[in-house]
């Protein structure tokens, strides 16, 4: 049984849909009452939420408010984590990725991962962004020639590195590099992609480029970014979800959250208040 | 009263800023009131003189238009307001436009008075400028009394009292037009009381302007062109929703 099979064949849970989200929109992901404890501390606390599909879902909230843990959730990171454990159901498709069955290698394949700090492989360029496809079986040079450059220029980086495909990826700059790792997170074409605080190491014009591709992504991708800039996420989602000590306490479209938000606790946080 | 929690952000610079610019509007805000009672009674006592101060001062009025304007675009810039603090800014900006258009209006009024009208303004119109410039000056007192209080309740009453004013000016220009049939040659004279008492006219529409940038202001929502009843009704039935 291919690992692809295996996906399918989990068996299909129903979710009442819509969670925090307005009537009629496609669902990417559904969190139910999510429970997840690192050892004996409780660091997400009965989290439900819908992600929508192609669209930009930025988590706000203090250090250590669980939205970090949560992210990781949707593709499992959390399991590298022994003392971690978790309640509650995560529906991607119609499977719960909770489940044991569940193999995590494709999973991460459809929920790519972009962390804080660039972390290219000590390879080329190229080599960079094939690394995943050549897992995935994928060995005709014609085939990864072409998914290379489709996954650079989606990153917004084929004009850049085009001629230099067989230098080191360290010899990037900062934002060059966070951009070459996602072109490597969507050269497996993934469903969703993770942002963990993408642009918290680059200076504000990188950062601008990411945000522009992020924009650009959320045609094909559904997008969840963990952030601490909060005008990074007013600028670049669609919806926010504000987390405050492992609880979700606010989750709306982002104009309303940053202009008029519903809980005196977001209201105190984005406007830097004493909560 | 601290409504909004100004002075509760963790950068004190901030709360000095936001507490800066909103004493600055009151500031602004007192000056127009003076302004506003200055031409009324030039008008209603035919004061040429007083006339040409109102007329004078008026500067001083824009010049902390510009002043405030200025401070808001600097908070902008730097701090990106968000939430309240942003509403507050984009209200503060709203609100400066209308005091200096009830400021221009205020000289406006004092543009026409002229010695001339002595002999044509009777007692019974003298009362009923002098009643309306009352209405008016009365709704500027409590619109800028409901912002310096954050007091929705308050701004309520300022909208719903801009009919008086409204009734006080169509009786004021019947009573006009009967004596310009009466006395054709004192027609280009009543034309200037006429246009006075327009200019009290728009002044209660601009206190009824910042009313709603006060509701903005506190509950979040846009009420200009709505029903400023209904939205009330609807905010406080979302609050106890969320009670």
């Amino acid at each position: 049984m291919t690992a692809q099979e295996q996906l399918v064949l989990s068996v299909p849970v129903k979710v009442p849909l819509h969670l925090g989200l307005p009537e009629g929109t496609p669902v990417a992901v559904s969190v139910r009452d999510l429970n997840l404890y690192y050892g004996e501390v409780q660091a997400l606390k009965d989290i439900c939420i819908d992600i929508a599909a192609k669209q930009v879902t930025a988590f706000i909230g203090p250090s250590g408010c669980g939205k970090s843990t949560l992210l990781r959730c949707f593709n499992r990171m959390n399991d590298l984590i022994p003392s971690c454990r978790t309640e509650g159901s995560i529906i991607l498709g119609e499977r719960d990725i909770q489940k044991k069955t569940i193999n995590v290698a494709e999973l991460r394949r459809q929920v790519g991962m972009v962390f804080q700090k660039p972390n290219p492989f000590p390879k080329t360029i190229y080599e960079n962004v094939a690394y995943g496809l050549r897992i995935q079986g994928i060995k005709r040079r014609r085939q990864l020639d072409e998914s290379v450059e489709w996954a650079l220029r989606g990153a917004a980086l084929w004009d850049e590195v085009k001629d230099r495909l067989t230098e080191s990826a360290l010899g990037l700059s900062g934002g060059q590099q966070q951009r070459l790792v996602i072109a490597r997170a969507i050269a497996v074409q993934p469903e969703i992609i993770l942002l963990d605080e993408p642009c918290s190491s680059l200076d504000p014009i990188s950062t601008l480029k990411v945000e522009e591709l992020i924009n650009d992504l959320k045609e094909r991708y559904s997008i969840v970014i963990v952030t601490h800039n909060m005008q990074q996420a007013a600028r670049v989602s669609d919806r926010t979800a504000f987390m405050y000590l492992g609880e979700m306490i606010e989750y709306g479209d982002t104009d309303q959250v940053f202009t008029n938000p519903g809980k005196k606790r977001t209201e105190d946080y984005i406007t830097g208040r004493y909560g | 009263m601290d409504k909004l929690n100004i002075g509760q952000h963790i950068s004190r610079q901030f709360n000095e800023e936001l507490e800066n610019v909103r004493s600055q509007v009151l500031k602004m805000g007192g000056l127009v009131e003076e302004q506003l009672a200055q031409a009324v009674k030039a008008l209603v006592e035919t004061d040429s003189a007083l006339a040409r101060q109102v007329v004078a001062n008026d500067q001083r009025v824009n010049a902390l238009e510009v002043a405030i304007d200025e401070e808001c675009t600097r908070i902008v810039a730097r701090r990106q307001p968000a939430a309240s603090d942003l509403r507050l800014v984009m209200a503060v900006i709203k609100t400066i436009t209308d005091l200096e258009r009830i400021g221009d209006e205020a000289k406006r009024v004092a543009r026409m008075v002229a010695e001339e009208m002595d002999g044509t303004l009777n007692q019974e119109v003298r009362q009923e400028l002098d009643h309306m410039g009352g209405l008016v000056k009365d709704m500027l007192r409590q619109v800028l009394d409901s912002f310096a209080r954050m007091d929705v309740d308050k701004a309520m009453e300022v909208v719903h009292s801009d009919s008086k004013v409204d009734a006080k000016f169509a009786s004021i220009t019947r009573q006009l037009m009967t004596y310009m049939a009466e006395d054709p040659r004192s027609i280009p004279l009543i034309l200037n009381i006429m246009w006075a008492t327009r200019a009290m006219e728009r002044m209660g529409d601009r206190c009824e302007n910042i009313a709603e940038y006060i509701f903005y202001l506190v509950h979040g929502r846009d009420i200009r062109h709505t029903s400023a009843d209904n939205a009330l009704a609807e905010v406080i039935t979302e609050h106890g929703k969320a009670g």
